[in-house]
Protein backbone atom coordinates (compact mmCIF):
# COMPACT_ATOMS: atom_id res chain seq x y z
CA UNK A 1 0.00 0.00 0.00
CA UNK A 2 1.33 3.38 -0.99
CA UNK A 3 1.69 6.18 1.55
CA UNK A 4 -1.02 8.30 -0.08
CA UNK A 5 -3.43 5.34 -0.08
CA UNK A 6 -2.72 4.69 3.56
CA UNK A 7 -3.36 8.33 4.43
CA UNK A 8 -6.59 8.38 2.46
CA UNK A 9 -7.81 5.15 4.07
CA UNK A 10 -7.28 6.48 7.56
CA UNK A 11 -8.67 9.93 6.75
CA UNK A 12 -11.86 8.63 5.16
CA UNK A 13 -12.54 6.00 7.79
CA UNK A 14 -11.87 8.31 10.72
CA UNK A 15 -13.86 11.21 9.28
CA UNK A 16 -16.87 8.94 8.94
CA UNK A 17 -16.96 8.39 12.69
CA UNK A 18 -19.44 10.83 14.15
CA UNK A 19 -20.06 9.20 17.50
CA UNK A 20 -17.97 9.43 20.66
CA UNK A 21 -15.36 6.66 21.06
CA UNK A 22 -17.14 3.62 22.51
CA UNK A 23 -14.36 2.96 25.00
CA UNK A 24 -15.01 6.28 26.79
CA UNK A 25 -17.39 6.70 29.66
CA UNK A 26 -18.37 10.20 28.64
CA UNK A 27 -21.34 12.14 29.98
CA UNK A 28 -22.21 14.85 27.49
CA UNK A 29 -24.63 16.68 29.80
CA UNK A 30 -22.04 17.04 32.54
CA UNK A 31 -19.50 18.41 30.06
CA UNK A 32 -22.04 20.92 28.76
CA UNK A 33 -22.79 22.10 32.30
CA UNK A 34 -19.08 22.73 32.79
CA UNK A 35 -18.93 24.68 29.53
CA UNK A 36 -21.89 26.80 30.63
CA UNK A 37 -20.28 27.43 34.01
CA UNK A 38 -17.07 28.60 32.35
CA UNK A 39 -18.97 30.83 29.95
CA UNK A 40 -20.73 32.53 32.84
CA UNK A 41 -17.44 33.44 34.48
CA UNK A 42 -16.18 36.94 33.70
CA UNK A 43 -14.27 36.90 30.47
CA UNK A 44 -10.54 36.80 31.14
CA UNK A 45 -9.77 38.75 27.99
CA UNK A 46 -11.94 41.71 28.99
CA UNK A 47 -10.39 41.85 32.42
CA UNK A 48 -6.98 41.69 30.91
CA UNK A 49 -7.71 44.60 28.60
CA UNK A 50 -8.58 46.89 31.49
CA UNK A 51 -5.73 45.59 33.62
CA UNK A 52 -3.42 46.21 30.69
CA UNK A 53 -4.69 49.75 30.18
CA UNK A 54 -4.63 50.56 33.87
CA UNK A 55 -1.07 49.32 34.23
CA UNK A 56 0.08 51.23 31.15
CA UNK A 57 -1.67 54.39 32.35
CA UNK A 58 -0.25 53.98 35.85
CA UNK A 59 3.28 53.40 34.53
CA UNK A 60 3.10 56.43 32.23
CA UNK A 61 1.73 58.65 34.99
CA UNK A 62 4.34 57.41 37.42
CA UNK A 63 7.18 58.06 34.99
CA UNK A 64 5.76 61.45 34.17
CA UNK A 65 5.38 62.51 37.79
CA UNK A 66 8.70 60.99 38.85
CA UNK A 67 10.71 62.74 36.16
CA UNK A 68 8.80 65.96 36.81
CA UNK A 69 9.64 65.75 40.50
CA UNK A 70 13.29 64.96 39.88
CA UNK A 71 13.83 67.84 37.48
CA UNK A 72 11.89 70.24 39.65
CA UNK A 73 13.99 69.19 42.65
CA UNK A 74 17.20 69.63 40.66
CA UNK A 75 15.99 73.04 39.57
CA UNK A 76 15.34 74.10 43.15
CA UNK A 77 18.63 72.65 44.31
CA UNK A 78 20.48 74.62 41.65
CA UNK A 79 18.68 77.80 42.63
CA UNK A 80 19.40 77.31 46.33
CA UNK A 81 22.95 76.01 46.39
CA UNK A 82 24.71 76.76 43.13
CA UNK A 83 26.71 80.00 43.04
CA UNK A 84 25.59 82.51 40.51
CA UNK A 85 27.37 82.27 37.22
CA UNK A 86 30.12 84.71 36.56
CA UNK A 87 29.23 87.42 34.09
CA UNK A 88 30.59 86.98 30.63
CA UNK A 89 34.13 88.18 30.17
CA UNK A 90 33.11 90.41 27.34
CA UNK A 91 30.76 93.16 28.19
CA UNK A 92 29.96 96.72 27.36
CA UNK A 93 32.01 98.04 30.20
CA UNK A 94 35.19 96.47 28.89
CA UNK A 95 35.10 98.45 25.70
CA UNK A 96 35.08 102.12 26.30
CA UNK A 97 35.27 102.95 22.64
CA UNK A 98 31.86 102.41 21.29
CA UNK A 99 31.77 102.46 17.56
CA UNK A 100 30.10 105.63 16.47
CA UNK A 101 27.54 105.44 13.78
CA UNK A 102 29.74 107.53 11.58
CA UNK A 103 32.40 104.84 11.65
CA UNK A 104 29.93 102.24 10.59
CA UNK A 105 28.79 104.37 7.74
CA UNK A 106 32.37 104.95 6.67
CA UNK A 107 33.08 101.28 6.93
CA UNK A 108 30.13 100.28 4.82
CA UNK A 109 31.14 102.85 2.29
CA UNK A 110 34.67 101.55 2.05
CA UNK A 111 33.65 97.97 1.58
CA UNK A 112 33.65 96.67 -1.92
CA UNK A 113 30.31 96.07 -3.56
CA UNK A 114 30.78 92.32 -3.29
CA UNK A 115 31.09 92.44 0.46
CA UNK A 116 27.95 91.81 2.45
CA UNK A 117 26.27 95.05 3.37
CA UNK A 118 26.02 96.19 6.94
CA UNK A 119 27.74 93.25 8.48
CA UNK A 120 27.47 94.89 11.84
CA UNK A 121 23.72 94.54 11.82
CA UNK A 122 24.01 90.90 10.97
CA UNK A 123 26.45 90.44 13.80
CA UNK A 124 24.27 92.04 16.34
CA UNK A 125 21.26 90.04 15.18
CA UNK A 126 23.16 86.79 15.45
CA UNK A 127 24.32 87.53 18.94
CA UNK A 128 20.91 88.51 20.10
CA UNK A 129 19.54 85.20 18.97
CA UNK A 130 22.32 83.00 20.18
CA UNK A 131 23.27 84.40 23.52
CA UNK A 132 21.54 85.04 26.75
CA UNK A 133 23.95 86.89 28.92
CA UNK A 134 25.38 89.42 26.53
CA UNK A 135 22.58 90.08 24.19
CA UNK A 136 23.87 93.43 23.01
CA UNK A 137 27.45 92.51 22.62
CA UNK A 138 29.08 93.77 19.46
CA UNK A 139 32.68 92.82 18.79
CA UNK A 140 33.86 96.36 18.31
CA UNK A 141 37.53 95.55 18.22
CA UNK A 142 37.25 93.78 14.91
CA UNK A 143 35.12 96.53 13.48
CA UNK A 144 37.73 99.03 14.40
CA UNK A 145 40.42 96.89 12.81
CA UNK A 146 38.32 96.54 9.75
CA UNK A 147 37.82 100.24 9.42
CA UNK A 148 41.48 100.91 10.05
CA UNK A 149 42.58 98.47 7.40
CA UNK A 150 39.92 99.70 4.98
CA UNK A 151 40.35 96.55 2.97
CA UNK A 152 37.53 94.71 1.29
CA UNK A 153 36.48 91.85 3.52
CA UNK A 154 35.55 89.53 0.73
CA UNK A 155 37.52 86.25 0.95
CA UNK A 156 39.40 87.59 3.91
CA UNK A 157 39.60 85.56 7.05
CA UNK A 158 40.29 87.30 10.28
CA UNK A 159 41.50 84.70 12.69
CA UNK A 160 40.85 86.64 15.79
CA UNK A 161 38.91 84.38 18.13
CA UNK A 162 36.49 85.37 20.78
CA UNK A 163 36.57 83.29 23.88
CA UNK A 164 33.65 84.29 25.92
CA UNK A 165 31.46 82.55 28.41
CA UNK A 166 28.46 82.55 26.12
CA UNK A 167 26.09 79.75 26.94
CA UNK A 168 23.04 78.21 25.36
CA UNK A 169 19.89 77.68 27.34
CA UNK A 170 18.29 74.25 27.21
CA UNK A 171 14.75 73.59 28.23
CA UNK A 172 12.83 70.57 29.44
CA UNK A 173 9.09 70.85 29.00
CA UNK A 174 6.22 68.67 30.03
CA UNK A 175 3.20 69.05 27.85
CA UNK A 176 -0.25 67.53 27.77
CA UNK A 177 -2.00 67.64 24.41
CA UNK A 178 0.54 70.24 23.36
CA UNK A 179 -0.16 72.58 26.28
CA UNK A 180 2.87 73.25 28.45
CA UNK A 181 2.40 72.03 31.97
CA UNK A 182 5.79 72.78 33.39
CA UNK A 183 9.24 73.61 32.10
CA UNK A 184 12.69 74.02 33.49
CA UNK A 185 15.76 75.57 31.90
CA UNK A 186 19.46 75.14 32.42
CA UNK A 187 22.61 76.50 30.85
CA UNK A 188 25.49 74.09 30.49
CA UNK A 189 28.91 75.76 30.62
CA UNK A 190 30.22 75.72 27.09
CA UNK A 191 32.83 78.03 25.73
CA UNK A 192 31.82 79.95 22.70
CA UNK A 193 34.41 80.15 20.01
CA UNK A 194 33.84 81.94 16.74
CA UNK A 195 36.06 83.67 14.33
CA UNK A 196 35.33 87.24 13.57
CA UNK A 197 34.97 86.57 9.84
CA UNK A 198 32.21 84.11 10.56
CA UNK A 199 30.54 86.68 12.74
CA UNK A 200 30.88 89.29 10.04
CA UNK A 201 29.09 87.12 7.54
CA UNK A 202 26.51 85.99 9.99
CA UNK A 203 27.69 82.39 9.81
CA UNK A 204 28.00 81.88 13.48
CA UNK A 205 25.05 79.58 14.08
CA UNK A 206 26.95 76.38 13.51
CA UNK A 207 29.63 77.40 15.93
CA UNK A 208 27.31 78.56 18.65
CA UNK A 209 25.97 76.15 21.24
CA UNK A 210 22.56 75.23 19.85
CA UNK A 211 19.53 75.61 22.04
CA UNK A 212 17.94 72.25 22.76
CA UNK A 213 14.44 71.56 23.95
CA UNK A 214 13.58 68.28 25.59
CA UNK A 215 9.87 67.66 25.54
CA UNK A 216 7.83 64.97 27.25
CA UNK A 217 4.39 65.03 25.71
CA UNK A 218 1.20 63.17 26.52
CA UNK A 219 -1.08 63.05 23.51
CA UNK A 220 -4.58 61.88 22.82
CA UNK A 221 -6.42 61.16 19.62
CA UNK A 222 -8.30 58.66 17.55
CA UNK A 223 -7.02 56.07 15.12
CA UNK A 224 -8.56 54.06 12.31
CA UNK A 225 -6.79 50.81 11.41
CA UNK A 226 -8.39 48.80 8.64
CA UNK A 227 -12.10 48.85 9.42
CA UNK A 228 -11.73 49.41 13.15
CA UNK A 229 -11.18 52.60 15.05
CA UNK A 230 -10.79 53.64 18.64
CA UNK A 231 -9.29 56.12 21.07
CA UNK A 232 -5.56 56.47 21.12
CA UNK A 233 -3.12 57.69 23.78
CA UNK A 234 0.57 58.26 23.43
CA UNK A 235 3.59 59.43 25.35
CA UNK A 236 6.70 60.62 23.58
CA UNK A 237 10.09 62.00 24.51
CA UNK A 238 11.43 64.45 21.94
CA UNK A 239 14.65 66.29 21.42
CA UNK A 240 14.27 69.52 19.48
CA UNK A 241 17.06 71.69 18.17
CA UNK A 242 16.38 75.11 16.80
CA UNK A 243 17.89 75.81 13.43
CA UNK A 244 17.74 79.59 13.25
CA UNK A 245 19.20 79.74 9.78
CA UNK A 246 16.46 77.49 8.38
CA UNK A 247 13.81 79.03 10.60
CA UNK A 248 12.90 75.53 11.70
CA UNK A 249 13.06 73.08 14.55
CA UNK A 250 14.49 69.62 13.99
CA UNK A 251 12.86 66.99 16.12
CA UNK A 252 13.72 63.41 17.06
CA UNK A 253 11.10 61.54 18.96
CA UNK A 254 10.66 58.17 20.70
CA UNK A 255 7.45 57.05 22.32
CA UNK A 256 4.71 54.55 22.93
CA UNK A 257 1.22 54.73 21.49
CA UNK A 258 -1.70 52.54 22.40
CA UNK A 259 -5.01 52.34 20.58
CA UNK A 260 -8.10 50.61 21.95
CA UNK A 261 -9.67 49.38 18.73
CA UNK A 262 -13.39 48.89 19.02
CA UNK A 263 -14.41 45.50 17.67
CA UNK A 264 -18.08 44.96 16.98
CA UNK A 265 -19.31 41.67 15.61
CA UNK A 266 -22.81 40.87 14.48
CA UNK A 267 -25.06 40.31 17.48
CA UNK A 268 -22.25 40.78 19.94
CA UNK A 269 -21.37 43.45 22.42
CA UNK A 270 -18.58 45.81 21.50
CA UNK A 271 -15.19 44.87 22.81
CA UNK A 272 -11.97 46.86 23.11
CA UNK A 273 -8.90 45.26 21.61
CA UNK A 274 -5.71 47.16 22.37
CA UNK A 275 -2.79 47.57 20.00
CA UNK A 276 0.37 49.07 21.45
CA UNK A 277 3.26 50.29 19.31
CA UNK A 278 6.66 51.64 20.19
CA UNK A 279 7.38 54.46 17.75
CA UNK A 280 10.31 56.55 16.58
CA UNK A 281 10.13 59.54 14.30
CA UNK A 282 12.20 62.30 12.80
CA UNK A 283 10.79 65.55 11.54
CA UNK A 284 10.93 69.26 11.13
CA UNK A 285 8.58 72.00 12.23
CA UNK A 286 8.48 75.74 11.95
CA UNK A 287 9.75 77.90 14.80
CA UNK A 288 6.21 78.87 15.72
CA UNK A 289 5.37 75.12 15.72
CA UNK A 290 2.28 75.70 13.60
CA UNK A 291 3.44 73.69 10.61
CA UNK A 292 5.68 70.73 10.18
CA UNK A 293 5.92 67.14 9.17
CA UNK A 294 7.65 63.98 10.25
CA UNK A 295 8.24 60.40 9.24
CA UNK A 296 8.06 57.60 11.72
CA UNK A 297 8.29 53.84 12.15
CA UNK A 298 6.67 51.71 14.80
CA UNK A 299 6.72 48.15 16.05
CA UNK A 300 3.76 46.35 17.60
CA UNK A 301 4.62 45.20 21.11
CA UNK A 302 1.20 44.02 22.25
CA UNK A 303 -2.17 43.39 20.66
CA UNK A 304 -5.34 41.41 21.24
CA UNK A 305 -6.69 42.47 17.88
CA UNK A 306 -7.07 39.67 15.30
CA UNK A 307 -6.06 42.06 12.51
CA UNK A 308 -2.46 41.67 13.61
CA UNK A 309 -0.43 38.50 13.63
CA UNK A 310 3.25 37.71 13.41
CA UNK A 311 5.72 40.57 13.25
CA UNK A 312 3.88 43.85 12.81
CA UNK A 313 5.38 47.21 11.94
CA UNK A 314 4.01 50.57 10.88
CA UNK A 315 5.18 53.41 8.69
CA UNK A 316 3.62 56.80 9.23
CA UNK A 317 3.78 60.32 7.93
CA UNK A 318 2.59 63.05 10.26
CA UNK A 319 1.49 66.46 9.11
CA UNK A 320 0.94 69.24 11.60
CA UNK A 321 -2.22 71.08 10.69
CA UNK A 322 -2.38 73.53 13.53
CA UNK A 323 -0.15 74.03 16.52
CA UNK A 324 -1.66 71.11 18.39
CA UNK A 325 -3.46 69.04 15.76
CA UNK A 326 -1.70 66.35 13.75
CA UNK A 327 -2.92 63.99 11.06
CA UNK A 328 -1.04 60.81 10.20
CA UNK A 329 -1.77 58.50 7.31
CA UNK A 330 -0.08 55.19 8.01
CA UNK A 331 0.58 51.73 6.68
CA UNK A 332 0.63 48.75 9.00
CA UNK A 333 2.61 45.75 7.79
CA UNK A 334 1.51 42.59 9.54
CA UNK A 335 1.63 38.79 9.20
CA UNK A 336 5.41 39.04 8.79
CA UNK A 337 5.11 41.68 6.03
CA UNK A 338 2.59 39.61 4.05
CA UNK A 339 -0.36 41.92 4.67
CA UNK A 340 -0.66 45.70 4.56
CA UNK A 341 -3.43 47.52 6.42
CA UNK A 342 -3.99 51.23 5.85
CA UNK A 343 -4.56 53.46 8.84
CA UNK A 344 -5.24 57.04 9.76
CA UNK A 345 -4.60 58.89 12.98
CA UNK A 346 -5.76 62.23 14.29
CA UNK A 347 -3.96 63.38 17.42
CA UNK A 348 -3.96 66.30 19.76
CA UNK A 349 -0.60 67.19 21.19
CA UNK B 1 -40.47 30.86 24.50
CA UNK B 2 -37.79 31.17 21.81
CA UNK B 3 -38.60 31.74 18.20
CA UNK B 4 -36.08 30.68 15.57
CA UNK B 5 -36.57 32.21 12.16
CA UNK B 6 -35.99 29.60 9.46
CA UNK B 7 -36.37 30.43 5.80
CA UNK B 8 -39.21 32.78 6.45
CA UNK B 9 -41.07 30.35 8.71
CA UNK B 10 -41.17 30.51 12.45
CA UNK B 11 -40.50 27.42 14.44
CA UNK B 12 -41.52 27.42 18.05
CA UNK B 13 -38.74 26.11 20.16
CA UNK B 14 -40.74 25.53 23.29
CA UNK B 15 -39.32 22.86 25.57
CA UNK B 16 -37.13 21.81 22.75
CA UNK B 17 -35.58 18.84 24.50
CA UNK B 18 -38.78 17.42 25.88
CA UNK B 19 -40.91 18.01 22.89
CA UNK B 20 -41.49 15.13 20.49
CA UNK B 21 -40.57 17.40 17.64
CA UNK B 22 -37.20 18.27 19.11
CA UNK B 23 -35.23 16.05 16.75
CA UNK B 24 -37.09 17.43 13.80
CA UNK B 25 -36.45 20.97 14.98
CA UNK B 26 -32.74 20.29 15.37
CA UNK B 27 -32.55 18.96 11.85
CA UNK B 28 -34.25 22.05 10.53
CA UNK B 29 -31.81 24.40 12.23
CA UNK B 30 -28.65 24.70 10.23
CA UNK B 31 -25.29 25.86 11.50
CA UNK B 32 -25.79 29.45 10.43
CA UNK B 33 -29.05 29.81 12.32
CA UNK B 34 -27.62 28.15 15.40
CA UNK B 35 -24.57 30.41 15.25
CA UNK B 36 -26.77 33.49 15.01
CA UNK B 37 -28.67 32.40 18.13
CA UNK B 38 -25.46 31.42 19.96
CA UNK B 39 -24.06 34.88 19.33
CA UNK B 40 -26.97 36.21 21.36
CA UNK B 41 -25.83 33.93 24.19
CA UNK B 42 -28.83 31.65 23.73
CA UNK B 43 -27.92 28.65 25.89
CA UNK B 44 -30.41 26.37 24.14
CA UNK B 45 -28.85 27.09 20.78
CA UNK B 46 -25.43 26.54 22.36
CA UNK B 47 -26.58 23.17 23.58
CA UNK B 48 -27.90 22.19 20.15
CA UNK B 49 -24.60 23.16 18.58
CA UNK B 50 -22.71 21.30 21.28
CA UNK B 51 -24.79 18.15 20.87
CA UNK B 52 -24.27 18.24 17.15
CA UNK B 53 -20.48 18.44 17.25
CA UNK B 54 -19.29 17.30 20.66
CA UNK B 55 -19.19 13.52 20.01
CA UNK B 56 -17.12 13.93 16.86
CA UNK B 57 -14.86 16.48 18.52
CA UNK B 58 -14.35 14.29 21.57
CA UNK B 59 -13.20 11.57 19.23
CA UNK B 60 -10.79 14.02 17.63
CA UNK B 61 -9.42 15.12 21.02
CA UNK B 62 -9.03 11.53 22.15
CA UNK B 63 -7.15 10.72 18.94
CA UNK B 64 -4.53 13.27 20.05
CA UNK B 65 -4.50 12.89 23.81
CA UNK B 66 -5.26 9.16 24.13
CA UNK B 67 -6.55 9.87 27.61
CA UNK B 68 -10.22 10.18 28.48
CA UNK B 69 -9.91 12.90 31.09
CA UNK B 70 -7.55 14.95 28.96
CA UNK B 71 -9.80 14.57 25.93
CA UNK B 72 -12.79 15.80 27.92
CA UNK B 73 -10.84 18.75 29.32
CA UNK B 74 -9.71 19.71 25.85
CA UNK B 75 -13.27 19.36 24.54
CA UNK B 76 -14.61 21.66 27.26
CA UNK B 77 -11.94 24.33 26.86
CA UNK B 78 -12.37 24.08 23.09
CA UNK B 79 -16.12 24.64 23.22
CA UNK B 80 -15.68 27.54 25.63
CA UNK B 81 -13.41 29.15 23.04
CA UNK B 82 -15.84 28.34 20.26
CA UNK B 83 -18.68 30.15 22.05
CA UNK B 84 -16.50 33.03 23.21
CA UNK B 85 -15.04 33.69 19.78
CA UNK B 86 -18.06 32.92 17.67
CA UNK B 87 -18.25 36.58 16.67
CA UNK B 88 -14.92 36.18 14.87
CA UNK B 89 -16.16 33.27 12.80
CA UNK B 90 -17.35 34.04 9.30
CA UNK B 91 -19.82 31.48 8.00
CA UNK B 92 -19.03 30.40 4.44
CA UNK B 93 -21.51 27.59 4.08
CA UNK B 94 -20.94 23.86 3.86
CA UNK B 95 -18.70 22.46 6.54
CA UNK B 96 -16.95 25.75 7.27
CA UNK B 97 -18.15 25.81 10.87
CA UNK B 98 -17.14 22.20 11.51
CA UNK B 99 -13.73 22.96 10.05
CA UNK B 100 -13.35 25.97 12.34
CA UNK B 101 -14.37 24.00 15.43
CA UNK B 102 -11.97 21.20 14.44
CA UNK B 103 -9.14 23.70 14.15
CA UNK B 104 -9.84 24.99 17.64
CA UNK B 105 -9.97 21.46 19.05
CA UNK B 106 -6.71 20.52 17.33
CA UNK B 107 -5.02 23.65 18.68
CA UNK B 108 -6.29 22.94 22.19
CA UNK B 109 -5.08 19.34 21.95
CA UNK B 110 -1.67 20.43 20.73
CA UNK B 111 -1.44 22.95 23.53
CA UNK B 112 -1.93 20.17 26.04
CA UNK B 113 0.50 17.87 24.25
CA UNK B 114 3.16 20.57 24.04
CA UNK B 115 3.01 20.97 27.80
CA UNK B 116 3.59 17.28 28.33
CA UNK B 117 5.77 16.15 25.46
CA UNK B 118 8.95 17.07 23.76
CA UNK B 119 8.30 16.11 20.18
CA UNK B 120 12.01 16.09 19.40
CA UNK B 121 12.60 13.27 21.86
CA UNK B 122 10.15 10.66 20.77
CA UNK B 123 11.51 7.22 21.39
CA UNK B 124 10.76 4.68 18.75
CA UNK B 125 8.79 1.86 20.20
CA UNK B 126 7.15 -1.20 18.86
CA UNK B 127 3.49 -0.92 18.23
CA UNK B 128 1.38 -2.49 20.88
CA UNK B 129 -0.75 -5.42 20.08
CA UNK B 130 -4.32 -4.47 19.47
CA UNK B 131 -6.61 -6.33 21.70
CA UNK B 132 -9.46 -8.02 19.99
CA UNK B 133 -12.52 -5.84 20.26
CA UNK B 134 -16.04 -6.49 19.23
CA UNK B 135 -18.00 -3.78 17.57
CA UNK B 136 -21.67 -4.10 17.08
CA UNK B 137 -22.26 -1.33 14.62
CA UNK B 138 -21.50 -1.06 10.98
CA UNK B 139 -18.36 1.00 11.53
CA UNK B 140 -16.25 -2.02 12.36
CA UNK B 141 -13.39 -1.24 10.03
CA UNK B 142 -13.47 2.45 10.88
CA UNK B 143 -13.35 1.78 14.61
CA UNK B 144 -10.48 -0.65 14.15
CA UNK B 145 -8.57 1.85 12.08
CA UNK B 146 -9.21 4.53 14.69
CA UNK B 147 -7.87 2.15 17.35
CA UNK B 148 -4.73 1.56 15.31
CA UNK B 149 -3.92 5.27 15.35
CA UNK B 150 -4.16 5.22 19.12
CA UNK B 151 -1.48 2.56 19.22
CA UNK B 152 1.13 4.88 17.78
CA UNK B 153 3.59 6.63 20.11
CA UNK B 154 2.62 10.23 20.89
CA UNK B 155 5.04 11.90 18.44
CA UNK B 156 4.20 9.62 15.53
CA UNK B 157 0.51 9.83 16.28
CA UNK B 158 0.49 13.61 16.49
CA UNK B 159 2.37 14.10 13.23
CA UNK B 160 0.25 11.44 11.46
CA UNK B 161 -2.98 13.00 12.76
CA UNK B 162 -1.95 16.46 11.65
CA UNK B 163 -0.59 15.48 8.25
CA UNK B 164 -2.78 12.59 7.08
CA UNK B 165 -6.09 13.34 8.80
CA UNK B 166 -6.15 17.12 9.27
CA UNK B 167 -4.16 17.98 6.16
CA UNK B 168 -1.46 20.18 7.70
CA UNK B 169 1.79 20.67 5.80
CA UNK B 170 5.14 19.67 7.26
CA UNK B 171 5.98 23.35 7.66
CA UNK B 172 2.84 23.95 9.70
CA UNK B 173 3.47 20.84 11.79
CA UNK B 174 7.04 21.93 12.43
CA UNK B 175 5.81 25.33 13.64
CA UNK B 176 3.05 23.88 15.79
CA UNK B 177 5.23 21.26 17.48
CA UNK B 178 8.40 23.30 17.54
CA UNK B 179 10.34 20.68 15.60
CA UNK B 180 12.20 20.75 12.30
CA UNK B 181 10.52 19.91 9.01
CA UNK B 182 12.83 16.91 8.67
CA UNK B 183 11.78 15.61 12.09
CA UNK B 184 8.15 15.93 11.03
CA UNK B 185 8.82 14.02 7.80
CA UNK B 186 10.79 11.36 9.61
CA UNK B 187 8.09 10.82 12.23
CA UNK B 188 5.39 10.63 9.58
CA UNK B 189 7.39 8.03 7.68
CA UNK B 190 7.85 5.94 10.82
CA UNK B 191 4.18 6.29 11.71
CA UNK B 192 3.13 5.06 8.28
CA UNK B 193 5.52 2.11 8.46
CA UNK B 194 4.14 1.16 11.84
CA UNK B 195 0.53 1.47 10.70
CA UNK B 196 1.19 -0.74 7.68
CA UNK B 197 2.61 -3.42 9.96
CA UNK B 198 -0.34 -3.09 12.29
CA UNK B 199 -2.83 -3.37 9.46
CA UNK B 200 -1.25 -6.61 8.28
CA UNK B 201 -0.79 -7.95 11.78
CA UNK B 202 -4.44 -7.40 12.65
CA UNK B 203 -5.72 -8.64 9.36
CA UNK B 204 -7.58 -5.47 8.49
CA UNK B 205 -8.16 -5.38 4.80
CA UNK B 206 -9.65 -2.39 3.19
CA UNK B 207 -11.33 -2.93 -0.12
CA UNK B 208 -11.76 0.12 -2.26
Amino acid sequence: MKDEELDRLFREQIENLDSAPPQLNWEPEASFQRIQAQLKQPKKGGGFIWTHYLSVAASISLLFVASLTVFKAVDHWKADFMPEQAPPSVSYSENNNPVPNMQLQVMSGTLSSSAPPLATEMQSVEYTKQTTSSDHYIPRLELVNLVQNSNPVKNQLLHTTHNTSEVATHQLSYTIFGYELFSTTWSPEKELSTTSSQEMFGHTASQMPAKKNFVVNLGLGTELIGSQFGPQANIAFSIQTENQAANAINEWSLGISSTALIHEAEGQQRSLQPATFVEASIGKKSLDKKTGDSFGVGMLIHSDNPQFSGSTFKLQYTKKLLKRINISPELILTENFKKIIPGFKLTLG
Amino acid sequence: MKIFPISGNLILNTHIHKNKNAIETRLLLDDQQLITCCRKNDSEAQKLLYEKYAPKMLRLCFRYTKNELDAEEVLISGFVKVFQHLDKFEYRGGKSFEGWVKRIMVNESLMLLRKRNNFNLVAESNAEQIEAQTYTDSNLAAEEIYALVLKLPTGYRTVFNLYAIEGYSHKEIAEQLNISINTSKSQLSKARAMLKKLLIKNGIHHER
